[in-house]
């Protein structure tokens, strides 16, 4: 198990940084250029993969609160924070790139779309799950309430992907083909999507193992200092 | 051409990710220095006979 663990440490790092730089080439560079949009059209392939890592931080914050509340054991309370930290950033990375990419296309910076509206909501769930810690005395009643907005904040993520079919908004869904040469036409608009979604994937990943990493040396100080304690 | 809105999303998004990464890091660091000096406080209490305040 042990091995297992290493090799992956080992290999998670050059795996990501060549996707990455893989993914940045056919997004930057390899990729036609829309032809409604132009260049900025560009701007989707690292706005779709910072959703994906969102979503995908989001939900393991939703199973790690699941279990925390079930259990209440230690381990997935440091999962679910290190989870919601990592979702805040892509959270906030996400909607900073649709803001930028909304300015040249919708005119505006922002605007109250529903599925923006729902985005803004769930950024707002995961900040409050992270600052309940702090202003709840006991540890372990404020992990106890960060998980119950952990699991509620997953009907949040399923209205978001809801959002651009239930109610008229500005924001489209996806188009990976429509004739008349918009959408997701080419294949190397196909492949500069797939591989930016991997290569966020694999970042997120690996972020969240060294997020761990900081988590389980905390816990050590923690019980150290216990062990000194009260003259420490 | 909006080749400046292009630059500012990447950027933005790179910028943001090696903040965070330098913030592990230093954390980590600062972590385990800490349990370095909390070790050597526990080993010298350890150490010490039982009666000595």
């Amino acid at each position: 198990m042990k091995t297992k663990t290493s090799l992956t440490d080992t290999l998670l790092p050059p795996v990501t940084i060549l996707v990455m730089g893989a993914a940045m080439y056919m997004a930057l560079v390899g990729a036609p250029n829309d032809a409604d949009q132009g260049p900025v059209q560009r701007i989707f392939y690292v706005h779709m993969a910072m959703w994906l890592a969102t979503f995908s931080a989001f939900g393991l914050v939703g199973l790690a609160s699941l279990l925390y509340l079930v259990k209440k054991t230690e381990v997935w309370d440091r999962v679910g924070r290190a989870g919601a930290e990592l979702g805040l950033l892509f959270c906030t990375l996400g909607l900073a790139t649709g803001s930028i990419w909304a300015k040249p296309i919708w005119g505006t910076w922002w605007t109250w779309d529903p599925r923006l509206t729902l985005t803004l909501v769930l950024w707002m769930i995961y900040a409050a799950y992270l600052l309940l810690r702090n202003l709840v005395n006991d540890p372990q009643q404020g992990a106890s309430l960060a998980a119950i907005l952990g699991v509620s904040g997953v009907a949040d993520l399923y209205l978001i992907n809801r959002a651009v079919y239930w109610w008229r908004g500005i924001h489209p869904a996806v188009v990976v083909n429509k004739e008349g040469g918009t959408g997701l036409h080419d294949p190397a608009m196909r492949a500069a999507l797939i591989l930016s979604l991997l290569a966020f994937f694999l970042l997120f990943t690996w972020l969240l193992r060294l997020r761990l990493q900081s988590a389980r040396l905390q816990g050590d100080v923690d019980r150290m200092r216990d062990r000194l304690a009260p003259g420490y | 051409m909006n080749l400046s809105y292009l630059f500012a999303a990447y950027a933005l998004v790179w910028v943001a990710v090696l903040l965070y990464v330098t913030s592990l890091a230093r954390r980590g660091r600062e972590l385990e220095r800490e349990i370095t000096e909390l070790r050597a406080l526990l080993a010298e209490r350890d150490s010490r006979p039982a009666d000595t305040p």
